[in-house]
């Protein structure tokens, strides 16, 4: 069955709200997901293991001058290494290709037990298209992938992403390279030209039983003073 | 290499403006509950764009029986693309007829399929368009929607049309629509297309013209409805209602808190709104001096709405009081328009004028000041839609951030979190349809479920922490640390590039009015006649005035003045 977009990514934030996420996070895993979909990848059941993995403990090493600082010793920002184990993609997934972005080109990030790998470089995409930025990530025993914003994935590296392990080390390089020019809407044109997206429908009812969560069970109350209308205001 | 200062430097020589008018003023939910309609609304978009192109409607199936009920194709060219409405009328049981969300069944319902829909189409859409929301569709799907009958309207104007003459124009004025839509579906809804498929088009790039576009094209098939049901009664005897009748037969609409999350959730877009009306009231304002012609047209317009405030009357206590002070200060203000006009930056010295009276009228002056200024105005309109999803700043330091919040959400930080009333309400989804509602935090159900609309108490545990961090700090490492903070963040952020991009108002405090979110978004709509059915719905009329489907191809018919629209009682 072919679904808007619209739709899926709707569906998508409200079952990370059920899951527990707070509305920011929703967001972005939603978005993340959202862009598996979009490279007929299984995003649903990326968005699943992410979910039913639970937070895990992510701890947080630096290496090098500082963290997370921009201006430390008169304005120079130096090239350090940061390093993350036990990576909870939901929670910090985004986080980390963001904060990469607000560091000189060339900073590497080190991280052990990325879980939900392919979701985690789903985030990646998302990043790379909102900051016109460019990443390569390197996976244990999976060789390197390139992200960027006008990134199309060949049958086969789409291939290579459906087959990677579900959690797995991995070292993340921003490239010293202006972004690629705008094409974030190449893969929703694309998917309009299909006529929406298909997801994964064994799956799917596990999504609208998490977004069922975030509803109010209905009652009269509910029904009569929180629309604030009576049912009956035929004319 | 662009230079946007110079850019500017040389649109302010284009068209000078003054200054806008602060968000802390405009982003306030009272000042917002009392918009009207203007020329920059979306109706009035979509209607300027047909004439335009001198759009013609055909229909090219008309299936209905004796009773009315059955299907109905109209089909349209506009901006090089062929839209076709398809129309479903269905007969269902009075005490099943609600213009609630929770409603299964409705007098008619409607889609506006992306080209010419094949017989295997209709028939698809017949087993599914009457079901709405248990439906499901494709992505030729473009809008989807349904109304039901004013019942005592539409059966007046059949047996009075069936008897040979027109109906009494007082129960025209008195109701307005022959039907009213109680939803309106875009973007992705069911199946339909996202927006993305149509965000492109000539016509259809704006905000909300599709649904506009459908909303007008159901307002025909109303009209040919009424005509065909008493032509049936009454063979050879009825006649043709009225075109001015006509005209004045717009839709009507219920209204309910669905709207008001959208404007939360859409905060780039709410400011693009605004702000493009802002620019257009500062430019009018900048005016040196007017035209004979245009004081003379100013003229025109002030008897109008003068007539057209006295024809808006509703049965809401609250508001009826409100238009009643609101006819005493607009002859107040308009007395002597004419002899105001002929000073020095008149429209300037009008607007000061009315800022000594309620919001209504200052903000009803607002869009009449923009009426005849089409050229400093209607361009503006393509600057509506957003392109712009809000994002993360991940390299703003914490201490910019800081002072972007002082900047623009002093409000939420004045708020008193401690006192009771201050988070009042919840807003939440209810099971039932998935109809967003409010409820009372200490009486109701639900609280936990409540949706991220507590804007102030969210800024407050955001600055809380904030206050901890080396102001010298990034954001991707706070919210690296903070993930639960993300959210607002991200809403602190954006509004720090789009400062009206959040309604500066405590949207959970007891005495939030979500009616003023609904006539705020309605009026960008082109929506007039509010007619408040608590302090959580509303019923409006859309297209009150405009033109006929025959008036967009008759040269002569000025397609653009339907502002305020006044019935000749006779």
């Amino acid at each position: 069955m072919l679904r808007s977009l619209n739709e899926t990514l709707g569906e998508l934030r409200k079952a990370a709200l059920g899951a527990g996420y707070s509305a920011g996070l929703a967001e972005d895993i939603s978005r993340a997901a959202g862009e598996l979909i979009l490279l007929g990848l299984d995003g649903t059941k990326a968005f699943l293991h992410a979910m039913h993995s639970g937070p895990a403990d992510t701890t947080f090493r630096i290496s090098g001058t500082t963290s997370f600082s921009p201006a430390v010793q008169e304005n120079v920002r130096l090239c350090q290494r940061l390093e993350i184990f036990d990576l909870d993609v939901a929670s910090h997934g985004m986080s980390v290709f963001e904060m990469i972005t607000t560091e000189p080109a060339g900073t590497t990030c080190h991280l052990s037990k990325v879980d939900p790998l392919i979701l985690w470089l789903a985030m990646g995409i998302a990043v790379a298209k909102t900051y016109q930025c460019k990443f390569e990530i390197s996976i244990e025993g999976q060789g390197i992938f390139s992200v960027s914003p006008s990134r199309s994935f060949s049958a086969l590296q789409l291939e290579r992403l459906a087959k990677l392990p579900e959690c797995a080390d991995a070292d993340l390089v921003l490239v010293n390279e202006p972004g690629d020019e705008a094409s974030s809407g190449g893969a929703v044109a694309a998917q309009t030209d299909a006529g929406g997206v298909r997801v994964n429908e064994a799956l799917w009812p596990q999504i609208s039983a998490l977004a069922a969560k975030t509803y109010v069970p209905s009652s009269s109350i509910s029904r009569n003073k929180g629309a604030g209308a009576i049912v009956d205001d035929n004319e | 290499m662009r230079n946007p200062a110079l850019e500017d430097q040389l649109l302010n020589q284009l068209y000078p403006q003054a200054e806008l008018r602060s968000p802390d003023e405009v982003m306030k939910l009272d000042r917002m509950g009392s918009f009207f309609p203007s020329r920059l609304s979306f109706m009035r978009s979509t209607i300027r764009r047909l004439a335009s192109e001198k759009a013609e409607v055909s229909r090219p199936l008309w299936e209905l029986d004796d009773e009315g009920f059955g299907r109905a194709v109209y089909q349209l060219t506009f901006g090089g693309n062929i839209y076709s409405l398809v129309a479903f009328s269905t007969s269902i049981k009075p005490e099943m007829r609600t213009d609630r969300v929770i409603a299964e069944v409705w007098d008619s319902s409607f889609v506006l399929f992306d080209g010419i829909p094949s017989k295997q189409d209709i028939d698809r859409l017949e087993a599914n368009v009457p079901r709405q929301e248990a439906g499901r569709f494709l992505s030729s799907e473009l809008v989807l929607s349904r109304a039901n009958k004013s019942v005592r309207l539409f059966e007046q104007v059949v047996n009075s049309l069936a008897r040979g003459v027109q109906p009494d124009i007082h129960i025209i004025v008195a109701t307005g629509y022959l039907m009213r839509t109680t939803a309106v579906y875009g973007n992705g809804k069911f199946g339909i297309a996202d927006r993305a498929k149509i965000e492109g088009r000539p016509g259809l790039s704006g905000p909300f013209q599709a649904e506009m576009l459908t909303v007008w094209l159901i307002r025909n098939f109303t009209h040919d409805l009424v005509e065909h049901v008493a032509r049936c009664k009454a063979p050879g005897i009825a006649v043709p209602l009225d075109d001015r009748l006509k005209r004045h037969l717009g839709i009507g609409n219920s209204t309910g808190l669905g709207m008001a999350p959208f404007l939360v959730n859409h905060p780039v877009l709410l400011n693009n709104w605004m702000m493009v009306r802002e620019t257009a009231l500062a430019r009018t304002l900048k005016l040196d001096a007017l035209l004979p012609e245009t004081i003379a047209r100013y003229e025109h317009l002030a008897c109008r709405v003068g007539a057209h405030l006295e024809q808006w009357i509703v049965p809401d206590i609250r508001q009826s009081g409100r238009i009643a002070i609101l006819r005493n200060e607009w002859k107040i203000l308009t007395g002597d328009i004419g002899s105001q006009l002929m000073l020095s930056h008149p429209l300037e010295r009008l607007y000061e004028r009315a800022k000594a009276c309620s919001f209504e009228a200052q903000e009803l002056i607002v869009s009449f000041l923009l009426e005849p200024q089409s050229g400093l105005v209607d361009g503006l309109a393509d600057c509506m839609s957003s392109e712009v999803e809000p994002r993360l700043d991940p390299s703003m330091s914490i201490g910019l951030m800081m002072e972007k919040i002082v900047e623009n959400y002093q409000w939420a930080l004045d708020v008193d979190l401690s006192d009771p009333a201050s988070h009042k309400q919840f807003w939440y989804v209810s099971q039932e349809k998935l109809e967003p509602r409010l409820g009372d935090r200490f009486e109701d159900e639900g609280a936990e479920l409540e949706l991220p609309h507590d804007i102030a108490a969210r800024v407050k545990a955001l600055v809380s922490d904030l206050k901890r961090e080396d102001p010298h700090s990034l954001t991707a490492g706070f919210v690296m640390l903070n993930p639960h903070h993300r959210y607002i963040v991200r809403r602190v952020q954006t509004t720090a590039l789009f400062p009206y991009a959040e309604i500066r108002d405590n949207l959970v405090g007891g005495n939030c009015l979500p009616i003023d979110m609904l006539r705020c978004k309605l009026s960008f709509f082109g929506a007039s006649r509010f007619d408040p059915k608590s302090d959580r719905w509303t019923r409006i009329t859309l297209y009150q005035g405009a033109p006929l489907a025959g008036d967009l191809v008759d040269s002569d018919y000025d397609a653009d003045d339907w502002w305020m629209p006044v019935v000749e009682l006779l």
